[in-house]
C-alpha cells in the first residue's frame, strides 16, 4: 500500500540538517530515526557526532547548558549510540548516568498522596520526584545498552525498583497518568502516553494478568492515538506485549493529519519513524510470547 | 464574599495598566511605554495605580458555548479599549488551559469553542498574527492534548499555527519577586515576544492552589523540558510562590506590553479541581487587562475571598488591585453571577477559604 506521509517523513528524516539544531533529545531521536532507516553511514555518524557536543564530563546530556538539571535526554541518547562501536565510552557514560541519577523520594506519611514515595525511580529533573515515564525510558535503557560489569548489580536492583515503582503508579481501573494515583481521595485518570511507557518497560517483568487492566484501556484508545508521539509509545507497548497493529497504517494516518494542523516538529517524527522502523533499537528482544 | 462596586465607572480610561512590582519599577515601565510610543493614544502598556485609577475588568453573561461568543469577545474588548488602533499589526499568542483531556470531561479545559472566538475576535480587530501556545503540565505530548480535546479542529478551521511551549526556544528571565529560591526562570521566547499575550483560563477550584484562573494558567508557559512533567520544579519551589514569581517576570521581561487576562467560566469547576471537581454552570467570561484583579473579580463570582488564595493576596503586593474598590466592573456586576463553587473542607487550600 502506498504511504506518501511515511515517505515524506522518512525523506525529511534523511535530509535533516543536524547541525542546526541544539537539543540534545532532538538529535537523540533523529539517531534512532536514521538507524531505523538504515541511513548511510556518514549521516548517522554525522548525528552521532553532534550528539556528542552535548555530553557533559559526568555522562549527562541535559536539554540546555543554562538548564544542566533537566538530565532526562541522557537515557534517550544512550539508546541512540548504543551499537555504534565509535560511540561506546559515550554510551558508557551516559548509562553510568543514568544509573547514578535518582528520583527525589521520601518515606511514605503523606495522606493527601495515594502512591509510595519512598520507592526509588527516575526523575525527569535533577532533585525531583521519580515519574513514569522517565522511569520508564530508563528501564528500557538499561535493559538495552552494555551496562558496564561494575554496575551490573546496581543496574539490576534499579530496574527491580522500578518496576516496583511502576507497579505502585499503576491506576486500580488501569493504566497510568505521569505518576500520581490518589490525590485527595479522588483516584485519578489514566493517559495514554504514560501507560504505553511503563507498559513497555514492564513487559520482560510481569505476567500479562498483573497489567490486563492497563492493556484493556490502552486498547480503547486505540481510535483515538493520533499524535506521533503517544502513537510511537502505544508501538512500543503493543510490541512489547505482542498485542497486534498495523505500525504503518497507523503512522500513516498520523502523518497525514499535518494537513490539518502543520507539521509536527521533527523530533515527534523522528520517534515515530524509530518506532515504525526499527522498534527494536528500544525494545531489543523484549517482547512478550 | 468581598463586596464590589458593582457599576460602570465612565471617568475610567481604561488606557494604561501598571506591570510593575514596585513603585520605582513602575516608574521606569512608565518611561519605557513613553518611548516605546506604545498603540498610539490608547496606549496599552501600562498604569499607575494611583489612588483615582481602578482596573477595570469585564464581566459578560453568557448561557452557553453555543453562543455568538466571538461577539462577546470583541463587546468585552470594546469595554477595555481593546480596540483596533492598537491590536492592528500586532502578533498576539494567547496561551489558553488545557490540562489533560478525557472524554466526557470537557470542564476541565477551556473549551475549544472559546478559544476559536478569541482567535476570531483578536484577527477581526487586525491582529498581524495570531497563535495558540501551550506547554501541558500532565501530558507530555501536547499534540495529544489538541486532538483528543478537539482543539486541532478550531485551529485547522481558522489556519492557526500552535507552538509547544514545552519544547520552545527559551530565554533566562531574573526572577524579580523572588518568592522561591529560583534565580531565573526560563520562559518561552514566542510568549515573550508577542506583541500581546492572552492567559486563557478556565474557572475553576484547584486542590493546591486553592483556585486556578489565569495567573496559575502561566504554570503552562513554562517548559516541560526544563520544569518536567508534571512542573516539579515549581511544586517543589512552592505553588503559590512559583505562580507570582512566574506572572511577575513575565510582566517585567515584556516591559509593558499588554498582557490580557481571560476566564473562561461558561462551565467551570468545582470541587476537587483541576482534574477531578465537577462542572459548575457560572455562565460568564471575565476578561481584564490586569491578572490580579482579573482573577480577584473571577474569586468573587465563584463566591472565594481571594484574599485568602495565597497566590493572589501575595501577587497583589506588587502586580495588581486585590480589593474591589481598586477595580471597576464592567458589563455585569457580581451580584449578578455570583455563584457560590464548591469547596471541600478536607482540603487544607479549601478550609482556608472557607476560614474553618
Amino acid at each position: 500500500m502506498p504511504a506518501p506521509f511515511l515517505t515524506a517523513a522518512v525523506d525529511r528524516i534523511l535530509k535533516a540538517d543536524v547541525a542546526q539544531i541544539e537539543r540534545p533529545d532532538t538529535i537523540a531521536w533523529l539517531l534512532l530515526a536514521l538507524r531505523a532507516c538504515k541511513a548511510k553511514y556518514e549521516l548517522v555518524a554525522t548525528a552521532a557526532d553532534r550528539l556528542v557536543r552535548f555530553q557533559q564530563p559526568d555522562g549527562a546530556l541535559p536539554v540546555h547548558p543554562d538548564a544542566p538539571a533537566a538530565h532526562w535526554p541522557t537515557a534517550v541518547a544512550a539508546l541512540a549510540w548504543h551499537g555504534l562501536d565509535t560511540y561506546a565510552i559515550r554510551t558508557e557514560a551516559a548509562i553510568r548516568f543514568v544509573m547514578r541519577s535518582t528520583g527525589m523520594h521520601w518515606p511514605r506519611g503523606d495522606d493527601e498522596i495515594g502512591h509510595d514515595t519512598s520507592i526509588v525511580g527516575w526523575s525527569w529533573v535533577n532533585e525531583t520526584h521519580s515519574w513514569v515515564e522517565p522511569t520508564a525510558i530508563a528501564m528500557l535503557t538499561a535493559r538495552q545498552v552494555t551496562v558496564p560489569e561494575s554496575i551490573k548489580s546496581m543496574t539490576s536492583d534499579r530496574i527491580q525498583s522500578g518496576v516496583r515503582l511502576l507497579l505502585d503508579r499503576q491506576l486500580a481501573a488501569g493504566g497510568w497518568n505521569y505518576g500520581n494515583t490518589v490525590v485527595f481521595r479522588n483516584s485519578l485518570k489514566p493517559l495514554p502516553e504514560e501507560t504505553s511507557w511503563a507498559l513497555a518497560a514492564l513487559a520482560p517483568y510481569l505476567e500479562r494478568e498483573q497489567v490486563a487492566r492497563s492493556l484493556a484501556y490502552l486498547d480503547g484508545e486505540r481510535s483515538g492515538i493520533i499524535a506521533p508521539v503517544t502513537l510511537s509509545a502505544a508501538m512500543l507497548a503493543w510490541s512489547a506485549w505482542s498485542v497486534s497493529f498495523d505500525a504503518e497504517s497507523m503512522a500513516e494516518v498520523s502523518l497525514a493529519a499535518q494537513q490539518i494542523g502543520g507539521d509536527y516538529p521533527i523530533a515527534m517524527v523522528a520517534q515515530l519513524i524509530t518506532v515504525v522502523n526499527g522498534r527494536e533499537l528500544i525494545l531489543g528482544n523484549a517482547v512478550k510470547p | 464574599m468581598s463586596n464590589d462596586h458593582g457599576q460602570n465607572d465612565s471617568q475610567d480610561s481604561v488606557a494604561n495598566f501598571d506591570h510593575g512590582s514596585t513603585t520605582a519599577s513602575r516608574r521606569t515601565f512608565l518611561k519605557t511605554a513613553a518611548a516605546a510610543g506604545v498603540g498610539g493614544a490608547a496606549a496599552y502598556g501600562l498604569s499607575r495605580l494611583s489612588g483615582s485609577q481602578r482596573e477595570p475588568v469585564v464581566i459578560l453573561k453568557v448561557a452557553d458555548y453555543a453562543a455568538r461568543l466571538k461577539d462577546d469577545f470583541l463587546r468585552g474588548f470594546r469595554e477595555l479599549n481593546l480596540t483596533a488602533d492598537y491590536v492592528g499589526g500586532r502578533s498576539v499568542l494567547i496561551k489558553p488551559n488545557l490540562v489533560e483531556p478525557h472524554a466526557g470531561a470537557a470542564h476541565i479545559n477551556v473549551h475549544p469553542l472559546v478559544i476559536g472566538a478569541v482567535i476570531d475576535s483578536f484577527r477581526s480587530l487586525g491582529a498581524k498574527s495570531v497563535i495558540v501556545g501551550e506547554g501541558a503540565g500532565h501530558v507530555h505530548d501536547s499534540y495529544h492534548v489538541l486532538h483528543a480535546s478537539g482543539l486541532i479542529d478550531v485551529l485547522a478551521d481558522s489556519k492557526t499555527q500552535f507552538v509547544d511551549l514545552n519544547f520552545a526556544d527559551i530565554r533566562p528571565v531574573a526572577n524579580v519577586n523572588k518568592a522561591t529560591k529560583l534565580e531565573r526562570l526560563l520562559l518561552p521566547t514566542p510568549v515573550l515576544d508577542a506583541d500581546i499575550f492572552v492567559s486563557l483560563a478556565k474557572m475553576k477550584t484547584h486542590h493546591w492552589a486553592g483556585a486556578t484562573l489565569t495567573m496559575k494558567n502561566l504554570f503552562g508557559i513554562m517548559p516541560g523540558s526544563y520544569y518536567g512533567w508534571p512542573k516539579n520544579v515549581l511544586h517543589q519551589n512552592g505553588i503559590s510562590e512559583s505562580i507570582v514569581d512566574i506572572n511577575a517576570a513575565l510582566l517585567s521581561a515584556r516591559e509593558g506590553k499588554p498582557h490580557i487576562s481571560i476566564v473562561d467560566g461558561i462551565v467551570g469547576m468545582e470541587g476537587d479541581g483541576p482534574i477531578m471537581g465537577t462542572p459548575k454552570e457560572a455562565g460568564v467570561l471575565v476578561i481584564g487587562a490586569n491578572p490580579v484583579a482579573t482573577d480577584a473579580t473571577c474569586c468573587r463570582i465563584m463566591g472565594i475571598d481571594p484574599t485568602r488564595v495565597d497566590h493572589i493576596s501575595h501577587a497583589a503586593l506588587n502586580l495588581g488591585p486585590i480589593h474591589a474598590s481598586r477595580q471597576t466592573q464592567r458589563g455585569e456586576s457580581i451580584r449578578e453571577v455570583q455563584t457560590d463553587f464548591e469547596l471541600l473542607e478536607f482540603i487544607p487550600a479549601h478550609r482556608k477559604i472557607l476560614g474553618v
